[in-house]
């Protein structure tokens, strides 16, 4: 017994999410008294791709000993862009996609350098850079968003293949692959490393800038592909829709077990801690306190599992 | 000696100098700036701000931060509204009220941080977000009434100051004095420079982190007071811009994001720049929407200018 309590302290999977998980789809079900189907429970999940594909982006940060700020107005900015260049026209989703990624990979690099080369905390740079991208797009669109979405982009979000929901598969393909990438390559380590101890990893000879930099460049392009998810999924632009995603990426990487000193942190931990914050705030909207209990559990949620995450860490 | 009022002011200079060079631009630039009027604006509308500032300088000090002071701001303006037109009974019992729950959460704010462990940004963004959805309960949206007698007597005007800025200038007035001049004040900046070495001096550095956060919460919950009076009404959202632009206030004024340097001064002319740049913006008649991206150049300016002082000072 007392071996395999050993051996779930030192694993790194984290099996006491996915039960929490369960519990809160329990919760959900019960609490619905069975008027929700396993459809409905797939829909909830396809809502919830554009968060976990940003969340994965703010896991990395985190997991680089950063914090990233500026993603709610990243995804913000993708959706008024893209919406604005396409304008309803599917030939012109190429370019719209690749501006928008561009612009991404914009925000991603001046954070990462800001943070790296000029020694600033994260947490001012991000949120600098968070004001300045509200300020650009409210001057691009002078407050009145246009455009809107092609059908044939709408499908990365409405389409369902088989009994699978396009957005759901694509959101798990990219889970999958950058799992592989943080566990079993060198980026990986590098990353973990540079999180845990910058000063040893700068000593232990790769650039440990360049990998934070790269850290803040993939949390702004998957920022950016969570803009295009979500701009599928409501068709239109609209200004500040994507704001209110910073705090949940954070929320969500938190829950997963994500720790603000950098080196803690698993996409695996994410993926079902996006889930609990989508459920329960599906759960509120059921009980009709839809806006005022989405903040209510967000706090209650990142508090408890803190402390909790911090009474572990504690310990050993 | 590096924690003496002096060296702590010296990080006030910068802001000083740049809220100076924006008046005088200003005053050039639009003869509509220099006016009685514009000049009593600008001071009450940076009232809110510049208070919710102290509350800011005050967790910055101790090498924390307080993202819950927003929702405290907000759901004081709802206490206000919602009980104060009574008539007299009712105001003072909002008042305190508002008061209590701003203390009580920054009493939750300072427990997480000493008791469980959690970084400072952490549990005060989660109380921020469980503070705002409890205002949200309390009032969907805007409404109430704020006490007709408690709106007039704070637009009161002394020449071009209001009541509510000299609200505010009272409170900077103490709490400056406090924390450059008391024990407590020295115990701040002390956990400030090394919460460690703090300790090990004998300082009591739990009961000071927590009576700092009950200190910023009360301090947020009087600029939610003053912003009731302003808007004559409560509102769930009103707060939410001032957690940001009080580190942003903070910052630009010199306060130091790793605890222990700076002071409350240099926040107020922080606070004033703020505000000047959308006064500015509008009396030139420029699109309100570059102010956006001013504040944040402004912001990333300071950071890279005090990064580069602070380096070779070291």
């Amino acid at each position: 017994m007392n071996q395999i309590k050993q051996k779930l302290r030192y694993q790194s999977f984290p099996l006491g999410i996915y039960i929490l998980l369960l519990a809160t789809i329990a919760v959900f079900l019960a609490s619905t008294q069975g008027s929700v189907s396993p459809s409905h429970l797939l829909n909830i999940a396809r809502t919830a791709a554009p968060l976990g594909i940003a969340a994965m982006g703010q896991t990395i940060v985190l997991v680089a000993g950063g914090l990233d700020l500026s993603v709610g107005t990243t995804m913000s900015m993708v959706n008024l862009v893209t919406a604005s260049i396409m304008n309803g026209d599917g030939s012109r989703i190429a370019p719209a996609v690749a501006v928008s990624l561009v612009l991404c990979l914009a925000i991603g690099l001046v954070n990462g350098i800001m943070v790296t080369k000029f020694k600033m905390q994260p947490f001012l740079v991000t949120m600098a850079m968070s004001i300045i991208v509200q300020g650009g797009y409210y001057l691009y669109t002078q407050g009145i968003a246009r455009g809107s979405i092609a059908d044939e982009m709408r499908f990365i979000s409405s389409g369902w293949i088989g009994i699978m929901p396009v957005a759901v598969i694509i959101w798990v393909a990219i889970w999958i692959l950058l799992s592989i990438v943080l566990k079993k390559t060198i980026y990986g380590r590098k990353l973990y490393l540079t999180g845990a101890n910058p000063a040893a990893s700068r000593l232990s000879g790769f650039h440990a800038d360049w990998i934070t930099i790269s850290a803040y460049v993939l949390c702004a392009l998957l920022a950016g592909l969570a803009g295009l998810m979500l701009s599928a999924y409501i068709g239109v632009a609209s200004v500040d829709i994507g704001n209110d995603y910073t705090l949940n990426t954070v929320a969500s990487s938190v829950i997963g077990g994500a720790a603000f000193t950098g080196g803690i942190g698993s996409l695996e931990g994410t993926f079902p801690g996006v889930l609990i914050m989508t459920i329960l705030q599906s759960l509120m909207t059921i009980l009709g306190i839809s806006e005022a209990g989405k903040f209510i559990c967000q706090g209650a949620v990142i508090a408890i599992m803190v402390a909790i995450n911090q009474r572990k860490a504690g310990k050993q | 000696m590096r924690g003496s009022v002096k060296t702590q002011m010296k990080q006030a200079v910068p802001s000083m100098i740049i809220m100076v060079i924006m008046i005088v631009v200003a005053s050039i630039a639009s003869d509509r700036f220099l006016t009685a009027a514009n000049l009593r604006n600008v001071l009450t509308q940076t009232a809110v701000l510049a208070i919710v500032s102290i509350a800011q300088c005050m967790a910055l000090f101790i090498g924390g931060i307080d993202m819950s002071v927003s929702s405290v701001i907000s759901i004081s303006t709802i206490w206000v509204a919602m009980f104060s037109s009574t008539g007299a009974a009712g105001l003072f019992g909002s008042l305190i009220l508002a008061l209590i729950v701003g203390a009580a959460v920054g009493l939750v704010n300072g427990l997480g941080v000493v008791k469980f462990k959690i970084p400072a940004m952490i549990i005060t963004i989660s109380t921020q977000a469980f503070v705002k959805g409890i205002a949200l309960v309390l009032m969907p949206s805007s409404g109430g009434k704020v006490n007709q007698g408690f709106a007039d007597f704070m637009r009161t005007r002394f020449g071009i100051f209001s009541i509510a800025f000299l609200t505010a200038v009272v409170l900077y007035a103490l709490l400056w004095v406090i924390l450059h001049y008391t024990g407590f004040g020295r115990k701040v900046y002390a956990i400030g420079n090394g919460e460690l070495y703090a300790e090990q001096s004998g300082i009591n550095t739990k009961k000071i982190t927590v009576q700092v956060y009950v200190i910023s919460g009360i301090i947020a919950a009087v600029a939610g007071v003053v912003l009731s009076a302003r808007i004559s009404s409560g509102n769930p959202l009103v707060g939410d811009s001032y957690a940001m632009d009080s580190v942003a206030a903070a910052v630009i004024g010199g306060v130091s994001m790793n605890g222990g340097i700076g002071s409350v001064a240099g926040a107020l002319f922080g606070a004033v720049i703020l505000s000047l740049i959308n006064n500015i913006m509008n009396s030139m008649g420029i699109s309100p929407y570059y102010q956006y991206i001013i504040k944040g150049a402004l912001l990333m300016f300071s950071l890279v200018l005090f990064q580069m002082k602070r380096r070779k000072a070291v």
